[in-house]
């Protein structure tokens, strides 16, 4: 229970005292490639054990190595801060939240609802204050996006022999989003609004398998492929610029003009999202696993108009991960050994297509996991710190906390035979 | 154990240090969003004359005054009372109609109209007439001028008192119940119940007296003072009051003088407005852009110190403007009333917002849009305001668009 108050006034600390990257603001915004606290605690794309031993919660494939059905979700608060700027931007959000159910240690399912784009962002520029013939004009410009698209997710686990098993997603996204912009002339807001609404759908394809072992190690090889099965589409509703005289955010009879126009498109293959990864980890038996990944996931998609608050987008993004993870047995005497360390470095090269920039992400991540309870509850705890730079664009640092809950309990297990 | 520890000390290690950039200069001018402005010359402008218009005025003139002659003040009472009055019968007395009642007996009718000043000390002879032969409506607060008003009233029915208080002073008009028994006929369904007030031997200049356009708390009223026979042994007196519900001032303006013509002029007992037409011609707003401001300025041609003359400007359907001054015996032109602006007198100028009147120009894709200016009826309605035309090198009318670009 302890530890159960130290991580919420850890994680409440962070959410008030802390973001959206700038890069949100350009079309869908960052893909998200991690979800849930144990995988951002390891820095991994989440195909590799993170949960527990041999267990990713991102891998479905993995699933059947789950002694427990569990229920678990996390939420996550960041800060970011554009380099040699004072103010650090502050932001927290609803990161996953998923179903877990293994059955008889060989198959297992799984629901989950998570975010797939992160388009949260809010930023303003400096007032610039000047004279327009006999008229002081003091004028500055907000930005400001948010919502993005969600995925809906049912996950298969199959094994295809004692050591290789094969897990099947399918992915339906849904959701919506808005995007503001404003310019303040005097104190009086002039604003444009675009909302949109998303559709589309994908299926991800994972393996796991031990290729190796010995005394010491077991090497295992993951993988995973998203392809999309239909191409996401939007309906954009673009309201015209109108003077918010009334200040209430949205075009009404008060403002001006009083009959703020608005467009309806469709917008036909807004993001086609492909991937293959790779990742090797190498359990040592002693409960220590080290691991390597990488992922080459592009955007086949090329269309940017109306969506986001700037017309780019990213359309490719290389993932490099490495890092160690010690899993805790809630068996063991020692209270240190109990709790799941973890500990990682990653660096994400994304691809932006008008800019002509690369945008190079270096992260570290940090995460504890600790277990409580009969059903082999879990709390997970994860620390990110990190930068994203570009040549000729904004540099920016962020940090991050998470905090993930995993709430167990025993369905379609194997029972023991009564004596 | 070991490992453990290892993992520990380089989670703490980790935990405090962070990735530094070099510092990179945020650069915002590919940003959208701007705000940009345009300007065009009023290309040609004048002044015109009509009939004074008072309606809608805070009060009502009687008398001369700077050659101007305040010939009447007409008076519309209404029908229904200011509170209901209970009968025996089981009826109410809630409008004109309700006298009409055999337990009721009209012992006097009198008119009061409220003096802005107090102590009022006159020996000019206040008169009053009605419109018995008139059987609806006897004027409007926007169509009746010194060259149109109803003069079919009758001959003089009552003559006024002045009646002063320690706070307040009042015109009063007995008017005889045989005048009233018009007004509650119960067969004329639709009486106009309008007086119009005169006067006599104004040695004092002219008397300003409150419009029921002032407030209820200066509103002058009739009030009918009756018996009500409850009983064969009980009768009440009392009295029951009408408001005043509109009123007007007719009044014939003085000849004109050469600066009322020789600059842009406006005034309200003149009768004064100006026309202001621009060509924009080309000019369109940039696709997604909005009007911040759509300013038609104009200068005073002697500086002013009052900053709260309103004045009110339309836009008008009218492309066709005469090129000189000219006099009209009723408005000539036609105002957009919904696409209206007013503004107050700062600095000598007049900037009225007309956004809202050019997008419709615009989009109706005219290229020349034609103003007028006219005082609000608040305005001092003796003052002539002067403002230079569009002859005029330094001074002369713009109109000058700010707007915002997405």
């Amino acid at each position: 229970m302890f530890c159960l108050r130290f991580a919420c006034a850890l994680f409440l600390s962070f959410s008030l005292s802390s973001s959206q990257s700038v890069y949100n603001s350009y079309g869908l915004g960052l893909p998200k490639s991690t979800f849930y606290a144990s995988e951002k605690g390891l820095g991994t794309i989440g195909l590799v054990p993170n949960f527990t031993n041999k267990v990713s919660i991102g891998n479905p494939s993995t699933w059947k190595y789950l002694k427990h059905s569990y229920i678990n979700s996390t939420y996550e608060s960041q800060t970011l801060k554009l380099n040699k700027s004072i103010i650090s931007s502050e932001g927290s959000q609803f990161s996953g939240i998923q179903f877990l159910i293994p059955i008889r240690s060989e198959y297992a399912i799984g629901l989950s609802v998570k975010p797939v784009n992160n388009l949260n962002s809010s930023f303003k520029t400096d007032t610039v204050n000047y004279l327009m013939h006999d008229e002081n004009l003091s004028v500055s410009r907000e930005f400001k996006s948010g919502g993005g698209v969600m995925a809906s997710s049912f996950a298969l686990s199959l094994p295809i022999n004692s050591k290789m098993n094969v897990g099947l997603s399918f992915n339906s996204y849904f959701g919506s989003s808005r995007a503001e912009k404003s310019i303040i002339v005097n104190n009086v807001y002039y604003r444009s609004l675009g909302i949109n609404t998303y559709k589309g759908s994908s299926y991800d394809v994972f393996f796991s398998g031990d290729f190796f072992e010995s005394d010491k190690i077991v090497l295992s090889i993951y993988s995973g492929i998203i392809k999309t099965n239909t191409p996401l589409s939007a309906y954009a509703y673009n309201f015209d610029l109108f003077e918010d005289t009334d200040g209430d955010l949205i075009p009404t009879s008060n403002d001006f003009p009083n009959d703020t126009n608005v467009d309806t498109l469709k917008v036909e293959n807004l993001f086609s999202p492909n991937s293959f990864s790779l990742g090797f980890n190498v359990d040592f038996k002693n409960s220590l696993n080290t691991y390597f990944e990488f992922q080459l996931w592009s955007d086949n998609a090329r269309n940017i108009n109306s969506i986001g608050l700037f017309n780019d987008q990213i359309v490719s993004n290389n993932h490099l991960g490495a890092g160690i993870v010690k899993f805790g047995d809630i068996n063991d005497k020692d209270w240190q050994d109990k709790i799941t360390f973890r500990l990682g470095a990653y660096r994400k090269d994304y691809k932006m297509l008008s800019i002509g920039n690369n945008i190079i992400e270096n992260g570290l991540s940090l995460g504890l996991g600790i277990k409580f309870g009969n059903t082999a509850n879990q709390l997970d705890l994860s620390y990110n710190n990190g930068t994203r730079t570009s040549e000729n664009n904004f540099s920016e640092t962020f940090k991050q906390f998470s905090i993930g809950i995993s709430v167990g309990d025993v369905w379609f297990l194997r029972r023991r035979a009564k004596q | 154990m070991l490992n453990c520890k290892a993992i520990y000390i380089l989670s703490l290690f980790l935990l405090f240090i962070s990735c530094e950039e070099k510092a990179f200069t945020l650069d915002d001018s590919d940003l959208s969003l701007k705000v940009d402005t345009v300007s065009f010359d009023i290309i040609e402008s004048t002044t015109y004359q009509v009939p004074p218009l008072m309606g809608g005025s805070r009060y009502l003139y009687l008398g001369e005054d700077s050659d101007f002659t305040f010939d009447y003040n007409y008076i519309r009472v209404s029908k229904f009372t200011n509170s209901q009055y209970y009968i025996s019968t089981g009826k109410t007395i809630s409008q004109f109609h309700d006298y009409a009642d055999s337990s009721i007996t009209i012992d006097s009718v009198k008119l009061s109209l409220n003096f802005v000043e107090d102590s009022i000390s006159s020996n000019s002879l206040f008169y009053l007439r009605y419109f018995p032969n008139v059987s609806d409506s006897v004027f409007s607060r926007n169509n009746s001028n010194y060259l149109n008003y109803n003069s079919n009233y009758s001959d003089i029915i009552s003559y006024g008192n002045i009646i002063n208080d320690s706070t307040s002073s009042k015109l009063e008009f007995s008017i005889d119940t045989s005048h009233f028994k018009t007004f509650i006929d119960t067969n004329i369904t639709n009486f106009n119940n309008a007086f119009a007030v005169g006067v006599y031997n104004t040695e004092s200049g002219y008397y300003k007296f409150f419009s029921a356009n002032n407030g209820q708390s200066t509103v002058s009223n009739l009030s009918v003072h009756f018996k009500h026979l409850v009983s064969d042994t009980l009768t009440i007196d009392t009295l029951v009051s009408h408001n005043i519900v509109d009123d007007l001032t007719i009044l014939t303006p003085p000849a004109l003088i050469e600066s009322d013509t020789l600059n842009l002029s406006i005034s309200l007992a003149r009768g004064l407005k100006s026309l202001l037409k621009v060509d924009t011609k080309s000019w369109e707003m940039p696709k997604g852009g909005i009007f911040r401001k759509a300013e038609l300025i104009v200068k005073l041609v002697l500086s002013d110190s009052s900053n709260s003359e309103i004045i009110n400007s339309y836009l008008l359907t009218d492309a066709d403007l005469p090129n000189t001054f000219k006099k009209y015996e009723k408005e000539n032109f036609t105002y957009d009333l919904s696409n209206g602006s007013s503004a107050a007198l700062s600095n000598n100028q007049l900037k009225f917002n007309h956004r809202s009147a050019l997008s419709k120009s615009l989009t109706e894709k005219k290229t020349i849009h034609s103003f007028n200016i006219q005082p609000n009826i608040d305005v001092d309605p003796f003052k002539t305001f002067q403002f230079y035309d569009a002859k005029n090198v330094e001074f002369h009318p713009k109109l000058r668009i700010t707007y915002v670009l997405p």
